[in-house]
């Protein structure tokens, strides 16, 4: 195996998820190489940023993505859009248990192509369910909507997303309905009203799980503005910066880091600067490390 | 089954005109009642139109010389009753009026999209003129159709092979497909990618969010996207590439590309019009460029190669805020050449042709280096700058025999 194999390997390492056999390698090997051994103590490092990064609480968003890449996966057969580092390993307890879940929210939502609410976000009738979410209208001027669904029976709402039902309504439809053009109509909507803290957890999922690359960049530049004060905002950012396969969505990513960033970045902005293959990235990461730096240490 | 619900059933799904042979039946599928009406019409219908709440509409060319319909609404209720009821949810009807046959498909209760799938698969002659369908929710595909097509979906996706005439294809949300159009073709969703192997005309393809992929067009290209990469692998005619983020790539173009984006690269591997390209951040490689360059990136690699030898040459401009400049000259071409590279700290420049290479300071007192001379007796300006990074001037290599 060589190194570059082997650097995979420690991602799978550190999160418990390496064979017995495997890992008795890459041990072997860790010891031998240093330049390997100096990648793990990077990626350890990186773990123990996102873990120092304030909890999220995982089941809505985790359970939302577990269940958008299942219809993803039922629709086209295919595993999904990113070539995740995990491919190929062991199903895990934690994505044992989101299918599980996922396969059992799929039940509930065939067929239609709206889906329902999920625990704990009311829907905007008591005890009803939503589908077939529709703008018929929008003016971004006013910002004044008409948009229509069913529960069960049709429902027409306007006003603008200050109103909480057409909110809830937006949110659902970023973070649940599978038509691309009504989750980036409905981004568009919100992003005047990502202060609000539902909204906001939205659009963090849309910038971390959509498939779209341009509804993951919608909900960036509606989010970017809370970098500063909120901390999740800041982690979606990094994450989005390191994992995300579109160069524009990165781009913008440290573009929102500019005013925003944390002493929690500064390890990342610094593999950044080092290594990305983006001379704008690399150039962004190499200056904001510049700024965060007391000037003795640069 | 059938003498059980036929009635109430029959009523919702009446036929408004009696337009030839039809049949309706109902039979289980799995868990599902479906209801289909299989009918033909033998009169001459060189328009057809399919109207409906939701389903998906499927359009496919046949020899035959009449148009064949076979239109299906299934659902499934708690029971037989439960089940009809669903069904009377859907009226669909059909009418001739002139040379136009329509189809309709009408939700007679709010939640009936919900609750009910239903599927028109129409076979049309090759008569047939033109096709419009505008369906609410669900696929659309047309396949072998001569005329003009017209689809749209307010949801779902769009399917297209093999269609002569002029082709609209929009939807709310969802992916766009095409294989072979004979001629124009506008493609438009709200988010999704839109992929197109050929087209004989001009080409629009637009996505709120998604990737673009157009194989060839005999015509122009303008193909957008809010977030994706966009690819155009050949076009007859002028090509505007744009992207909010994401790299573009451009094959064989015989007239000008334009192409910009938020960031990422952007590759041109043939344009006779000349180039005007703008990334955000990301590289440009430009290759076998007849005609103007302009091409400016924040952050990367400008790469341009000038071709062929024996045409005068036009004006170009090429700047990059970091990254290198590296251009390569036809030898004997008549050109004038400028290129700086700010805040020089060593030799930066490097030319093939014998240029005047000097420095100065700027009034902040900083250093530059100046690459600049006539080459083939002067002409057209072109123009090259750097604020970080080396500028490379070559001259082509000799094509073999």
């Amino acid at each position: 195996m060589d190194c570059e194999e082997n650097r995979r390997q420690i991602v799978l390492m550190l999160c418990g998820e390496l064979e017995d056999a495997g890992r008795h390698g890459l041990e072997a090997h860790l010891r031998e190489c240093a330049a390997c051994a100096a990648a793990l103590e990077e990626e350890r490092r990186l773990v123990r940023l996102l873990e120092g990064a304030p909890a999220v609480e995982p089941s809505v968003d985790l359970l939302e993505g577990c269940r958008r890449d299942l219809r993803a996966a039922l629709r086209t057969g295919s595993a999904g859009r990113r070539s995740w580092p995990f491919r190929g390993m062991r199903l895990w307890p934690a994505w044992a248990f989101a299918l599980l879940a996922a396969g059992f929210a799929a039940g509930r939502l065939v067929p239609g192509a709206g889906r329902p609410g999920w625990g704990g976000e009311a829907a905007p009738e008591a005890g009803g369910t939503i589908a077939n979410v529709d703008f018929r209208d929008s003016d971004p001027r006013t910002e004044r909507i008409r948009l229509t669904y069913d529960t069960l029976k049709r429902t027409a709402l306007e006003g603008t997303a200050g109103d909480p039902r057409i909110r809830q309504v937006l949110m659902d439809t970023v973070r649940q309905n599978r038509n691309a053009g009504l989750r980036l109509e409905a981004i568009e909507a919100l992003r005047r009203h990502a202060d609000d803290r539902e909204v906001r957890r939205a659009l963090l999922g849309a910038v971390r799980d959509d498939d779209n690359p341009g509804a993951r960049l919608k909900a960036l530049e509606a989010l970017e503005g809370h970098a500063a004060d909120d901390p999740e905002v800041r982690g979606a950012i990094v994450q989005a910066l390191l994992r995300d396969s579109n160069p524009g969505v990165r781009v913008r990513a440290i573009d929102a880091l500019k005013d925003a960033r944390g002493p929690e970045t500064l390890a990342v902005l610094r593999r950044l600067a080092d290594d990305d293959p983006n001379d704008y990235v690399r150039l962004r990461s190499a200056a904001l490390v510049g700024d965060m730096l007391p000037q003795e240490v640069r | 089954m059938r003498r059980k619900l036929g009635p109430a059933v029959l009523v919702a799904c009446a036929l408004t005109a009696p337009l030839g042979a039809q049949e309706a039946r109902y039979y289980r599928e799995g868990r599902f009642l479906v209801h289909e009406i299989t009918g033909v019409v033998r009169e001459p219908a060189a328009r057809v139109r399919v109207e409906t709440d939701f389903g998906s509409v499927s359009a496919v060319a046949a020899a035959a010389p009449e148009v064949r319909y076979r239109i299906r609404v299934r659902t499934r209720g708690a029971d037989d009753a439960a089940t009809r009821r669903l069904l009377d949810d859907m009226q669909v009807s059909a009418a001739l009026s002139g040379d136009q046959l329509l189809f309709r498909g009408r939700a007679m209760a709010p939640g009936a999209a919900r609750d009910l799938v239903a599927d028109f698969a129409i076979e049309l002659p090759a008569a047939a003129r033109e096709i419009e369908v505008a369906t609410g929710a669900g696929d659309v595909s047309a396949r072998g159709l001569p005329g003009r097509v017209a689809l749209a979906t307010r949801g779902g996706n769009i399917t297209v092979d093999r269609v002569g005439g002029p082709l609209r294809a929009e939807t709310r949300g969802g992916n766009i497909e095409v294989g072979a159009a004979g001629a124009t073709a506008r493609l438009v969703t709200a988010g999704g990618s839109v992929r197109l192997e050929s087209a004989g005309g001009d080409i629009v393809a637009q996505t709120s969010g998604g990737d673009v992929f157009i194989g060839s067009a005999s015509g122009q290209v303008r193909a957008e996207t809010g977030g994706g990469n966009v690819v155009v692998e050949s076009a007859g005619g002028d090509v505007s590439a744009q992207t909010r983020g994401g790299s573009i790539g451009i094959g064989e173009v015989r007239g000008e590309v334009i192409a910009v984006t938020a960031g990422g690269s952007i590759r041109v591997a043939s344009a006779r019009g000349g180039v005007r390209c703008e990334s955000g951040a990301g590289p440009i490689f430009l290759k076998v460029i007849d005609g103007p360059i302009r091409a400016v990136t924040s952050a990367g690699n400008i790469q341009a190669e000038i071709l062929p030898a024996g045409k005068a040459l036009f004006d170009s401009d090429i700047q990059t805020w970091h990254g290198d400049v590296t251009l390569t000259l036809p030898e004997a071409s008549p050109a004038a050449i400028r290129a700086i590279v700010d805040h020089s700290r060593g030799r930066w420049i490097k030319s093939d042709f014998p240029l005047r290479i000097y420095r100065e300071a700027e009034d902040a007192g900083r250093p530059v280096e100046i690459a600049e001379g006539a080459i083939g007796g002067g002409g057209a300006l072109i123009k090259m700058r750097t604020l970080d990074g080396n500028i490379v001037i070559l001259k082509a290599k000799k094509s073999e025999p």
